[in-house]
């Protein structure tokens, strides 16, 4: 935080704009965007980017829920597994027990929350690390979500009278419902983090733990919350893609948590905490999509597309050292 | 003088048996003997030396990585790469066997050599750049996938053609000679990490770096031994895939990684760093195959199998938490 204050003291207007955390990571989008769409032109085909953006918001927002706790100085890898769970528990619960919209989306919410508590009660008060805390939680939710299903898949359009289901059918302003679900939940979390006391509090947490309790915020009660927003904002993702598809599975998620991640480690969240914009998080994931693609458009081999998922993380770790190691001045 | 000490010592610290309980080998040993105890009541086939080394047999694979990252988790990082990079050694080695028509001992450098080099790379990455260690392993993990299917262009690889299938199908006592191999290598790592000079600075940086740099250790040495060590042993792992099979896929190692992770935790290794066993790593590793052929034995649904072994994972891990804690009260209170 501090050193953007000094940043931002010294620049005005157009030379503001390029030094944000944003903004560096736009560049490279739009590098990446120019080269491929000057070799193969079709990549910029409305086609091509409404194919991408039909898997970005699922991703963007179980990624802005990584960002949350990495935000705090903490890691969550069961976000995708948890996607998963409220993905299959909603469509059970409306399938087998006949419950409406409402009430069985906020009883998987609820259950992701739990998650999430459990996560962060383990981490803060007993002080395990919290990369191998949520390694079991991923584990038991991976299993307890197959567990509670009956069938292998949950239809939503054969249920009569469940009329959520067909409003995901319907486009709106040319863009499904989810990417809207996406818009409006990345608004909420920029207006609390960059606007509100409890967005500097978060940061703080991140920033120096010790400080920031010094300094009278209750620091344990901000990581657990951020593991309680991690695990909704999952949660919220699964049971967006289920209603989007029609039909819950219950491997969907699988894989996403290191996707999310390498989306905000992309998009300039800092691994050492206290550093991170909703806008950056959902340039990030964007830029791991575009670049996946465009090494498709390429005619580079497909089977190196995780590769370049994993270089494209590692060179940006590297930057934001860079990046944070210019910054502080002498 | 020593002897006095040692004793003054142990009277000091509570009774004969709490100690014996707090011991991570035992620690470890005892849930064995009590999930084999339980599992042959149910199934009394269980209870068979056929059945019994096949867990042996099978769990030289888990491992030989659970070795690589018990050094990576004692020196207070982590290694998320340990799967995917013995993955890709296989891959190379069987490479180097096709397309260079290697014999058994340069395809075997090979394999090792690659594991060496992504292991030097995640060390130079941890140590110069100043990567956290998980978000680097991490990155590896990804480039190795994409190295080892680009590589086998996803189809097995097969490796018959260096006759190794003699050496590996041979079974002296009932065993393989890659489980005595594996097991050469535990009594190796622990002598490295008790009797050796690599050793005790290793577990001085896990357990306070800033102490260990203090005290003038090269911490950054030490740390980039630690990756290459785990690189090597990832490779390892790699490689028993690839001689048991005859042929290398890019498929093998996916997870595996995790599973050493949960070996070396139900091992005892402090997930803090400092303190563990070798031998107590080995008794993980058998404890987790134990529990997931005892599972499987007694038709156990899958899924409960996973919600089972992260829960145990996290048991172990609270373990760790509360023996440190009840370790720490009896050295203040004497």
């Amino acid at each position: 935080m501090s050193d953007k204050a000094l940043v931002t003291r010294d620049g005005k207007g157009l030379r503001r704009l390029t030094q944000t955390d944003e903004f560096s990571t736009f560049i490279p989008l739009a590098v990446i965007m120019l080269i491929t769409a000057a070799i193969r032109p079709d990549f910029l085909s409305i086609r091509n980017f409404s194919a991408m953006f039909n898997q970005i918001p699922f991703i963007a927002i179980t990624a802005l829920g990584s960002s949350m706790t990495l935000m705090t100085g903490n890691v969550d890898i069961s976000t995708g597994r948890v996607a998963g769970f409220a993905g299959i528990m909603m469509p059970m619960l409306v399938v087998e027990l006949g419950w409406g919209a409402a009430e069985s989306i906020l009883l998987s919410l609820a259950c992701c929350l739990a998650i999430g508590f459990v996560n962060g009660f383990l981490v803060v008060k007993f002080g395990l690390p919290s990369f191998i805390t949520t390694m079991g939680t991923l584990y038991m939710v991976g299993g307890a979500r197959y567990l509670m299903i009956k069938e292998y898949q949950y239809n939503l359009h054969a249920v009569e009278g469940f009329s959520l289901v067909h409003a995901f059918d319907q486009l709106y302003l040319g863009m499904p419902l989810y990417f809207w679900c996406m818009l409006i939940l990345f608004a909420i979390a920029f207006v609390l983090i960059k606007r509100t006391l409890w967005g500097r509090r978060m940061l703080a947490t991140g920033d120096n733990n010790e400080v920031a309790t010094l300094v009278g915020i209750n620091s344990k009660k901000m990581q657990v919350q951020a593991y309680m927003l991690s695990a909704l904002l999952a949660g919220i993702a699964g049971i967006l893609l289920t209603l989007d598809m029609g039909f819950g599975l219950p491997e969907n998620g699988d894989g996403w948590e290191f996707r999310a991640i390498a989306g905000c480690v992309v998009g300039g969240v800092s691994l050492s905490g206290g550093k991170a914009s909703p806008l950056g998080v959902l340039i990030g994931v964007t830029l791991v999509f575009v670049a996946e693609n465009a090494i498709i458009f390429l005619g580079l081999p497909t089977t190196m597309r995780v590769a370049v998922q994993g270089a494209l993380m590692a060179g940006a770790v590297l930057f934001d050292i860079f990046r944070q190691s210019r910054k502080v001045p002498e | 003088m020593k002897k006095d000490a040692e004793a003054r010592l142990r009277s000091q610290s509570g009774s004969a048996l709490s100690r014996f309980l707090l011991n991570p080998e035992v620690g470890v040993l005892i849930p064995i003997v009590i999930l084999s105890i339980v599992t042959t009541s149910i199934k009394p086939s269980f209870f068979t030396w056929k059945y019994f080394s096949s867990i042996l047999m099978g769990s030289i694979f888990i491992g030989a990585a659970a070795m690589g990252e018990a050094f990576a988790i004692m020196s207070g990082e982590i290694d998320l790469s340990v799967g995917m990079n013995g993955t890709f050694s296989g891959v190379m080695a069987a490479y180097a066997c096709i397309n260079w028509g290697f014999g058994v001992v340069p395809t075997l450098l090979v394999g090792l050599g690659t594991g060496a080099l992504i292991g030097a790379f995640n060390g130079f990455c941890v140590t110069k750049l100043k990567l956290s260690s998980w978000i680097t392993t991490l990155a590896t993990q990804f480039i190795c996938t994409g190295l080892a299917v680009t590589v086998s262009d996803g189809y097995p690889m097969s490796i018959s053609s260096l006759g190794t299938s003699g050496f590996t199908r041979a079974r002296p006592l009932g065993l393989s000679w890659l489980f005595f191999i594996f097991i050469g290598l535990i009594v190796v790592c622990d002598i490295i990490i008790r009797k050796t000079k690599f050793g005790y600075r290793l577990r001085a940086v896990g357990g306070n770096q800033e102490f260990a740099q203090m005290s003038g250790i090269n911490v950054k040495r030490v740390k980039m031994m630690v990756f290459i060590i785990s690189g090597l042993f990832a490779a390892v792992g790699g490689l028993f895939d690839v001689l048991v099979n005859a042929s290398a896929s890019s498929t093998f190692g996916v997870g595996r990684e995790f599973r050493a992770i949960i070996s070396v935790a139900i091992g005892g290794i402090s997930m803090a760093g400092g303190a563990g066993s070798m031998y107590g790593a080995g008794l993980g590793v058998l404890l987790f195959h134990t529990l997931w052929y005892a599972l499987r034995i007694l038709k156990i649904d899958t899924n409960l199998q996973l919600v089972l072994i992260g829960f145990i994972l996290l048991l172990s891990v609270l373990l760790d938490i509360f023996r440190k804690r009840v370790e720490a009260r009896r050295l203040i209170g004497g």
